[in-house]
C-alpha cells in the first residue's frame, strides 16, 4: 500500500517532478533514467489507444454515453484519523490556511470527470502497481505503490475499479496542490522542473496521511 | 478514435464576440444623431456607497494577480533592494487610502448595518480545480453579491454622511494605532486579526506584528521577500496617520508554522518623543 514514487509529467512528455518515498527505489536510477522513464511512459500512454482491441473500440464508439465519472471517495490523503481536538488546535492557529485556496476540510466533495479516456489508467506488475491520472490539459500525475490499492480503509481491497477510483481521487488532490503551490508561485516557469519546497512539503504530508 | 487532449488554437469565428471597439474591417462607424448627444453613463463605482458590505474576493484570482505583479517587478528590478522598494511602493498607496476609509467605516454606528464585516480577501474559492475541469463540479460563486445593500444606494439618496453622528477621531497614541492595524486593518484585508502584536524588548521604537500564515504569500516558497507588499500597506497607513516609520518583513518559522512572518515596525525617534510629551512616559 505504501506509495513508492510520484511523478508529474508535462504535456510534452517531460518529467517535471519526481519523488520517491522509499530509499531503495532510487538504486541504479539516476535523474537521466527518470527522464527516459517518463518519456517512455508518456509515449506508451499515447499509443495505448491503438493497442486497445478493435472490438472494444467499436463498442466504445457505438455507445457514446460511457460514464467517465469518478465518484468522490471521502478524505483520501486527508488527516481524518486525527482527533477532533487536534484538528481544532490547528484550526485555531491557521484559520483558513489549511488547504490553501480551497474551502472546507477537503479539496473537493463531488464526483468528477476522468479525462483519461483512452490511455493507460493502471499498470499492474508483480512488484508494484502504477496509476495514471491525466488532467484536461494533458498533464499526467503518476503514482507507483507497492500493493494494489491506495485505500487505507480496506488495504486488502481487490476491487480493481475501486482501487482506480481511490488513486484518481488521490492524484486529483495532488493536482489541487499543484494548482496552488506550483501555479501560484511567481518564480516558477511553465513546463520546467518543480523546485518549490512548499509543494514538496504538502505532497509529503498527503502521502503520509495515506498510511 | 484519436482523441484531442489539447485543443489546438483555432481560427474559429465563434470566439470573437462583438465589441464596442473600433472595427478596422468595417471602418469608422457613423453615429446616430441621438446617440451623439446622449449623456455617457457614469461608472457605478462613483455612486457606490463607502458603506460596508460583505465582499469576498477569490483567493485564487488574487493569488494569480499577485503572482503576476511579483513576476513583473522581479523582471524590472535590478537588485533585491530595488525589488523590495518597488513592492513596498505598490502597497504604500493602498495603506494611505485605508486610513480614511477604515476610520470612516468605524464611525458608522454599529446598529446601522446588519452585516458588520467586510473582507477584502477573507476567503477563497473552492473552484480553482473546477476552472480547469470545465464540466465538473459546481464552481461556487465566490463574489457574494451586495444585493442586501443595493436598495439603499442604487440612486444615491441614502448618504453615509447622514448616518454618522460624530466622526471617530484618528488614533494618536502609538499603541492605539497599532491596535487598529493589528485588528481592524488586518480584518479588513485578510479576514482575521493578525496573530500577535509585540513590543521589542531591545529598542523602544520597535514593534512587531506577527502573521502565522500570510494570506498573499502563502503559495510562494520561502527565500524571497514578497511580504514587502504588506509592509508597504502598513507603512503607508502609519505614514499618513502621521506616524512615520520603516517596516520590514522577516521570516521566522516557529515549530509547525514555517511560514510565520514578522513585520518589524521602526518608528522615527520624534514619534516617540511626541508620544512621551503628550501622554507622559
Amino acid at each position: 500500500m505504501a506509495v513508492r514514487m510520484l511523478l508529474v509529467i508535462n504535456k510534452s512528455g517531460g518529467l517535471i517532478y519526481h519523488r520517491s518515498f522509499e530509499g531503495d527505489v532510487d538504486k541504479g536510477l539516476n535523474s537521466n533514467d527518470y527522464l527516459i522513464l517518463a518519456s517512455i511512459l508518456h509515449g506508451s500512454f499515447a499509443i495505448a489507444t491503438q493497442l486497445t482491441p478493435k472490438a472494444l473500440q467499436l463498442s466504445q464508439s457505438s455507445s457514446k454515453n460511457i460514464d467517465y465519472t469518478v465518484p468522490y471517495i471521502p478524505y483520501v490523503g486527508m488527516p481524518r484519523g486525527r482527533t477532533s481536538s487536534e484538528r481544532s488546535k490547528y484550526g485555531a492557529s491557521a484559520p483558513q490556511g489549511k488547504l490553501g485556496s480551497f474551502k472546507g476540510d477537503d479539496f473537493f466533495k463531488e464526483s468528477f470527470q476522468s479525462w483519461n479516456r483512452s490511455g493507460v489508467r493502471q499498470l499492474c506488475t508483480d512488484q508494484f502497481t502504477m496509476y495514471i491520472y491525466q488532467t484536461m490539459t494533458g498533464l499526467k500525475f503518476v503514482v507507483a505503490c507497492s500493493q494494489g490499492t491506495l485505500s487505507p480503509a480496506n488495504p486488502s481491497s481487490s476491487n480493481n475499479i475501486f482501487n482506480i477510483h481511490v488513486a484518481d481521487n488521490f492524484l486529483r488532490k495532488i493536482y489541487c496542490l499543484y494548482s496552488d503551490y506550483v501555479m501560484k508561485d511567481p518564480f516558477y516557469s511553465l513546463e520546467m522542473p518543480i523546485k518549490s519546497t512548499l509543494f514538496d512539503k504538502k505532497v509529503k504530508q498527503m502521502v503520509d496521511n495515506l498510511v | 478514435m484519436s482523441q484531442k487532449i489539447i485543443l489546438p488554437s483555432t481560427s474559429d469565428d465563434g470566439i470573437y464576440t462583438p465589441s464596442d471597439g473600433y472595427e478596422y474591417t468595417i471602418g469608422p462607424k457613423q453615429s446616430l444623431p441621438n446617440e451623439a448627444n446622449a449623456t455617457p453613463t457614469p461608472s457605478r463605482i462613483y455612486s457606490d456607497s463607502l458603506m460596508h458590505r460583505k465582499q469576498e474576493v477569490s483567493l485564487s484570482a488574487m493569488a494569480f494577480l499577485f503572482q503576476e505583479m511579483i513576476a513583473t517587478i522581479h523582471r524590472a528590478s535590478s537588485s533585491a533592494q530595488d525589488f523590495e522598494t518597488r513592492l513596498n511602493g505598490y502597497g504604500y498607496g493602498i495603506g494611505t487610502r485605508l486610513v480614511e476609509l477604515l476610520n470612516l467605516r468605524n464611525s458608522v454606528p454599529p446598529n446601522y448595518s446588519k452585516s458588520s464585516t467586510s473582507n477584502f480577501l477573507s476567503n477563497s474559492s473552492s473552484a480553482s480545480i473546477n476552472e480547469s475541469h470545465g464540466s465538473s463540479g459546481t464552481g461556487t460563486g465566490t463574489i457574494s453579491s451586495a444585493s442586501d445593500h443595493t436598495h439603499y444606494h442604487e440612486n444615491g439618496t441614502e448618504s453615509l454622511a447622514a448616518v454618522i453622528n460624530n466622526m471617530r477621531p484618528r488614533d494618536l497614541k502609538i499603541l492605539d494605532i497599532l491596535q487598529f492595524v493589528h485588528g481592524t486593518m488586518w480584518t479588513y484585508l485578510f479576514g482575521h486579526a493578525s496573530d500577535d502584536l509585540v513590543k521589542s524588548s531591545e529598542r523602544d521604537n520597535e514593534y512587531m506584528i506577527v502573521d502565522n500564515l500570510p494570506m498573499l504569500t502563502q503559495f510562494i516558497p520561502a527565500g524571497r521577500s514578497c511580504d514587502y507588499f504588506t509592509c508597504g500597506i502598513i507603512q503607508g497607513f502609519l505614514d499618513s496617520a502621521e506616524f512615520p516609520c520603516r517596516v520590514s518583513a522577516h521570516s521566522m518559522p516557529q515549530g509547525e508554522l514555517d511560514q510565520r512572518t514578522v513585520y518589524l515596525i521602526q518608528f522615527d525617534r520624534h514619534v516617540l518623543e511626541r508620544d512621551n510629551l503628550r501622554f507622559g512616559p
